[in-house]
């Protein structure tokens, strides 16, 4: 048997997962024990001269010549290709398997597994298998496996089959959900000498500042001249309209990818890919795609980092084509090994807002928080950690999800001392993460 | 996503394959067919829980020879007394032995669930029928004749018998060789 093709990891939403295999037909041992039983039984209806053991044999013995003289003469050549779409408004995928089988092949068993959990199966003849579709209900974003397909063929009424075969498996990376915020937190300091914020300097663009005297550097076209009527005392006195110039804020969305829990405590150890219910990471990466886009949406720079892995930062610009990178590394992170321990907070611009987005379980996302916040950086620190019901817990779980709960809370209220601002992007009260932010983008302390 | 909206997602995850059936039913219709000739032709005596542990094993455990040994139970019962003439029992036997071998071919690709195509049961029930009922007529014709009020019951002689039986030799020389050959050339 020989396999071809593969179906890799981050694919686009349209691309073709391919497999062909060649694999050899199996005699069905019905057709051995179909001889023997067959044979078996008109050779004593002969020995004890009994015609009607001869008369029950014959239709399995004529059954089994019938298999073999349709047995298939080709080695068989099965081509399957599975096509992806990608999430609909409606948190699906479509899907289509297409095989091309043999003429020898009467039909075929088909078993499906989607996002490596559901599995249906399905004996279906050779133009049916030309076309199998169907839809999956997403639930995780991220990279994930969304439909992998395992095949038997069938000849001469199944006297004939295949050993099953592995077909493509189609791993994509699905995108993350966003919600629109409309009001977001700005940086203490702004920066650039163009954008959609006030800032403290004097410059072009922005909202009224005063009335000045004209002086050199002052453009012409800023000279109000009412003003100048009834205030100038001397001839040459000339009086200038200066507004505040504008500047764009960074962002920096720091995403802690090291854990990935579910909403049950007792779900904390197990994969959870198969769950059918929505995990911290999923909330995490709905978080950042969520800010980035709201913050490049309003003309601000966004970068990116993954704090569980030491790779390089997603420098922080602005338009469409950086929410592009973005959105992307945003959709791909995923829990990788060993969790890193920093020895230092990764360099960030200066005068930049950073977003630690974490379940804050333990103290390294925290850490990182504090340092960027004792460097003067605003930080807000986005907690997604689902809240977890304990009702159905056992005393000993019950008291080892308070303890857990405890030290998480003292290192939310750290933080809050600091100065941070701490959202709780679903939170059990139904305050909304828009609102949380508003809240936070009314306030605009100085740094400490 | 609610867990009723992904249970029907879940649902439209199946592919449309046209007319079809669960793989469930046709198990349940298997097991019916070996429960009645279990009860219809052994009957409640001690053979019983053997064929029905026959039954139970095709069905559990198809790759085991289980439904051709319940075949030879069934035959072995109904024909252990002589009697050439044609009775209910022995065209049951007849269309049963023939149905258990099928259904034991059958189940060593069956999936445990999901649904399986009319036209390829269709395409199986044809099969049948067409050795079927040719053996059915055949054998109420042939019993019928040796029956001991027949002419033809007096037509007997030991050379019929060497002829048939060098006869049954072949056949099962022609029929095992390619098996067995085809059974050798595949891979371990």
């Amino acid at each position: 048997m020989t396999e071809s093709g593969s179906a890799a990891s981050g694919r686009r939403a349209d691309a073709l997962d391919a497999t062909s295999a060649e694999p050899r037909w199996v005699t069905n041992r019905g057709l051995i024990f179909g001889v023997i039983v067959g044979a078996g039984l008109a050779g004593v209806g002969l020995l004890l001269s009994r015609p009607e053991l001869v008369l029950v044999a014959a239709p399995i013995l004529v059954a089994v010549v019938w298999t073999l003289a349709r047995r298939p003469k080709t080695l068989p050549r099965v081509e399957v290709g599975t096509l992806v779409g990608s999430r609909s408004s409606t948190d699906t995928v479509s899907y289509h398997v297409s095989f091309q089988l043999p003429d020898d092949s009467d039909g075929i068993a088909v078993r499906l597994y989607a996002r490596g959990r559901e599995r249906w199966e399905v004996v279906v003849d050779r133009a049916t298998a030309t076309r199998l579709a169907g839809e999956i209900g997403i639930v995780h974003s991220g990279p994930q496996e969304i439909v992998r397909v395992d095949y038997e063929l069938l000849a001469a009424d199944g006297g004939y089959l295949t050993v099953p075969l592995p077909g493509p498996r189609s791993r994509r990376v699905i995108s993350p959900k966003t919600v629109s915020l409309r009001r977001l937190p700005l940086p203490f300091r702004m920066l650039g000498l163009a954008g959609g914020h006030s800032s403290a300097r004097p410059g072009d663009g922005g909202e009224f500042r005063d009335i000045s005297q004209f002086a050199p550097g002052d453009r012409l076209r800023r000279i109000d001249w009412k003003v100048t009527v009834r205030r100038a005392q001397a001839p040459g006195d000339l009086y200038v309209r200066r507004s505040f110039a504008t500047a764009d804020a960074t962002a920096l969305i720091m995403l802690d990818a090291r854990d990935d829990v579910a909403e049950l405590v007792t779900n904390w150890n197990s994969s959870t890919t198969t769950l059918d219910q929505p995990t911290s990471l999923d909330i995490a990466r709905d978080a950042a795609a969520s800010i980035a886009t709201a913050y490049i949406k309003s003309g601000d720079r966004v970068g990116f980092q993954d704090l569980s892995s030491l790779g390089r930062i997603i420098a922080p610009g602005g338009g469409t084509r950086q929410l592009h990178r973005v959105l992307p590394a945003i959709a791909r992170t995923a829990p990788k090994g060993a969790p890193v321990r920093r020895l230092r907070a990764p360099l960030i611009p200066a005068g930049a807002i950073v977003y630690v987005i974490s379940t804050f379980l333990d103290d390294e996302s925290a850490r990182m928080a504090e340092l960027w916040r004792v460097a003067g950086h605003r930080v807000v620190a986005v907690d997604t950690l689902i809240p977890t019901p304990t009702a159905k817990l056992a005393p000993a779980q019950r008291a080892a999800v308070r303890i857990i709960s405890m030290e998480r809370q003292d290192r939310l209220s750290a933080l809050s001392s600091l100065g941070i601002d701490v959202i709780h992007w679903t939170s059990q009260d139904g305050v909304t993460p828009e609102s949380q932010l508003s809240v936070h983008a009314r306030i605009s302390r100085g740094p400490r | 996503m609610t867990k009723t909206e992904l249970g029907e997602v879940n649902r439209r995850f199946r592919p449309a394959i046209g007319r079809s059936v669960p793989v469930s039913i046709v198990r349940l219709g298997i097991a019916v067919v070996l429960l009645t000739l279990c009860f219809g032709i052994i009957g409640f005596n001690l053979y019983l829980p053997f064929g029905l542990l026959l039954a139970v094993m095709t069905l559990a455990f198809p790759k085991t020879p289980a439904a051709w040994g319940l075949a030879i139970l069934l035959v072995a019962l109904t024909l252990g007394s002589y009697n050439a003439a044609p009775t209910w029992q022995f065209f049951v036997v007849l269309a049963g032995a023939h149905a258990l071998h099928q259904f034991g071919m059958m189940l060593a690709w069956l999936p445990v669930s999901g649904r399986i195509q009319l036209r390829i049961l269709g395409r199986m029930l044809r099969s049948y029928l067409i050795i079927q009922i040719p053996a059915q007529l055949i054998s109420l014709v042939v019993l019928t004749l040796l029956s001991g009020t027949s002419v033809v019951a007096t037509l007997t002689s030991p050379l019929f018998g060497v002829v048939a039986g060098v006869g049954l030799l072949l056949l099962v020389i022609l029929v095992l060789v390619p098996i067995l050959r085809a059974g050798a050339d595949e891979p371990e």
